[in-house]
Order: C-alpha cells, then sequence, then structure tokens
C-alpha cells in the first residue's frame, strides 16, 4: 500500500498497482525505493484526489500508454472525442472541478485521465461561438472592437468549409 | 485569461491539449475568445502541424523546415512596426494556411471564378508575369499593361518602347 497526502493535509491510501498509474508517483516510488514514507501532493486537494483515485482504481491493470504516444503521427490521425461510457459518467463533474481533474492528471501524469478531460472540455467548445465559448468559462473579451474586427476577418478562411 | 473570475479558469497549456481535439474551423473560432487563447492558438507548433497532417498537408522532407527558416529570416528583416500588437503566428501556421487556401481555392473549389479581357488588340502577347498582384503584359505592339487580377481593369499602360518587347520583369515597384 502506498499511503499519499493532499494539499489540505489529508491521507489516503492505494494499492501500488492502482497509484502507479501516476507517472509522477511510480517515479517517486522508484526514487525512494521500499518505504512507506508517505508521498506529498502538495498541488493536489482531497476532494479531486478522491476523484483521481476513483479514475485509477477503476482502470487498474490497463496498460499505460507510452511516453511519446500523443507525439507520433500515426495518433494525430486517429484523434477522436469519442469517451468510454464509465469515463463519461466519472467526468460528468461541474467546471471546476472539470478543471481541476486536468490540471491534477497533468500534475500527476496520468495520460488517459488527461485525455478524457480534454477531450470533454473540447466536446465544450464544439459547435459554439466565440462569445459562447466565454459565456460557458466566463472569460472577459479584452479584444478592442478594431481588433476583434480584424480577429474576424483574419479567421475568415478557417470557417469556409 | 479573466483575472476577475473567482472560479478555476482553464490554465493555457491544458487549453493546448484541448486544441487539438477540435477542427479548423473550431479552433477559427476559439482564436477569438480573448488574446490569451489567441496568442496560445496562434504559436501552437504541434496544433498546426497535427492539422497539417489531418489534412493531408504535410510534405515531409525538408518542405516544412525550409519554408520556417525562410519565414523567420524574412520577419527577422522585416522592421517591427507598432502595427505588430498582436502576436505573430507559428511558421506553421503560416504554412497551413496558404496550403490550405491552394487547396481548398484550385483543387476542391466547386465555383472557381473566371474572368476574360482583351488586351493587345490583334498583337501577339510575348511575355506575361503575374507580381505584387497585377498581371502585366507586354506584345509586339510595342507596349507593356499592367491590369488588375481580380477585375481586369488596365491599371497602367507603358509606352516608349519602339519595337516590339521581348521579356518584362518586375520588382517590388511594379
Amino acid at each position: 500500500m502506498v499511503t499519499l497526502v493532499t494539499s489540505d493535509n489529508e491521507k489516503f491510501t492505494a494499492d501500488k498497482e492502482v497509484a502507479e498509474r501516476s507517472v509522477l508517483i511510480k517515479n517517486m516510488l522508484e526514487d525512494v525505493g521500499e518505504s512507506d514514507q508517505p508521498i506529498p501532493l502538495p498541488n493536489v486537494s482531497s476532494s479531486v484526489l478522491k476523484k483521481v483515485l476513483e479514475y485509477c482504481e477503476h482502470h487498474r491493470g490497463e496498460p499505460l500508454p507510452a511516453a511519446d504516444a500523443d507525439t507520433t503521427q500515426d495518433d494525430t490521425r486517429k484523434r477522436t472525442t469519442d469517451i468510454s461510457e464509465w469515463d463519461q459518467k466519472f467526468i460528468t463533474v461541474d467546471q471546476e472541478m472539470l478543471f481541476e481533474i486536468i490540471l491534477a492528471a497533468n500534475y500527476l501524469d496520468i495520460k488517459s485521465l488527461l485525455d478524457v478531460g480534454c477531450k470533454t472540455v473540447a466536446n465544450m467548445i464544439k459547435g459554439k461561438t466565440p462569445e459562447e465559448i466565454r459565456k460557458l468559462f466566463n472569460i472577459v473579451n479584452d479584444f478592442t472592437p478594431e481588433e476583434e474586427a480584424q480577429i474576424k476577418k483574419e479567421n475568415e478562411w478557417a470557417e469556409d468549409r | 485569461m479573466d483575472l476577475d473570475n473567482p472560479g478555476l479558469s482553464l490554465d493555457l497549456p491544458s487549453l493546448s491539449r484541448i486544441l487539438r481535439y477540435l477542427n479548423l474551423q473550431e479552433v477559427g473560432r476559439a482564436c477569438m475568445v480573448c488574446k490569451a487563447w489567441r496568442a496560445t492558438i496562434e504559436g501552437d507548433e504541434i496544433l498546426w502541424r497535427d492539422l497539417l497532417i489531418r489534412k493531408g498537408l504535410w510534405c515531409g522532407g525538408e518542405s516544412e523546415a525550409n519554408f520556417c527558416k525562410m519565414l523567420m529570416k524574412h520577419r527577422r528583416k522585416a522592421i517591427v512596426s507598432g502595427k505588430g500588437v498582436l502576436p505573430l503566428a507559428h511558421p506553421y501556421k503560416v504554412l497551413f494556411k496558404s496550403r490550405y487556401l491552394t487547396l481548398t481555392r484550385w483543387i476542391s473549389n466547386p465555383s472557381p471564378k473566371h474572368i476574360e479581357f482583351p488586351v493587345h488588340g490583334h498583337s501577339v502577347v510575348t511575355c506575361l508575369l503575374f507580381s505584387q498582384n497585377r498581371i502585366i503584359s507586354a506584345s509586339d505592339d510595342q507596349s507593356i499593361g499592367v491590369y488588375s487580377p481580380t477585375t481586369g481593369r488596365l491599371l497602367q499602360s507603358l509606352e516608349g518602347h519602339e519595337g516590339g518587347v521581348w521579356a518584362t520583369s518586375g520588382n517590388h515597384y511594379i
């Protein structure tokens, strides 16, 4: 078993096999060798780690993707936003939690979870106008009217299909 | 990003990963959201490299690297003017746009525009030049004409040769 300590000082225990779905934790465990020392995760809160461990538990035993998987051209060609049913249900959370999961997956280096999070946000963006995207993510339009007109013109070519 | 937003906002490295799941039209729209998104998208090497590959526009070999080199050299030479407030695009984006528009306008354009206009009466056109968005034609009738490629309008008529004109060459001022 591995003990993990979150930013809000909560302790979690998990099977080594489950915790090691995080490449960060896997590397840390290799570095410290056999030890009962708890692993501090200062960038992850308990509510997020709970979700992350739930994900790792469900996917335990599945093969881990190669380190350079998303830089190969083959991966580029077959990129889809399909998400499996269980993952879909898992990632149905509020926006703040979704962003926290993405950040945590990135920090903990869990590529498949990072992909699920990013695909989910991509699906939220699809089919929306810039104004709708701003509203969705609470982003302020910081372009001047002149810049906005310029950028609109600049991107017209991408609208033609 | 929105500094007044009390909630967690999408960080830019995550945005980069998310962009890879969008198509060209969606990327174009995301570009118009705010300055930070635009800068991330315009400068995203992997995004534009992926789009080149996905659209079958990646030639491989030295092709792309040479284009980048050429563009960077050109940019270094260009004097930075006050106009360039918004950051410049990654060379792959410039290349993507150029190749994509070539493809859509020349190959998969369902209704290409075609114009015709008379030049030099019945005389022979000896040379034809397309330069700086001008069509320049010369003839053995001793004249040179400069035309607009969009309307065919005669923009300038150059007289003075005492014989037929056999060669033309353009520079930045024509």
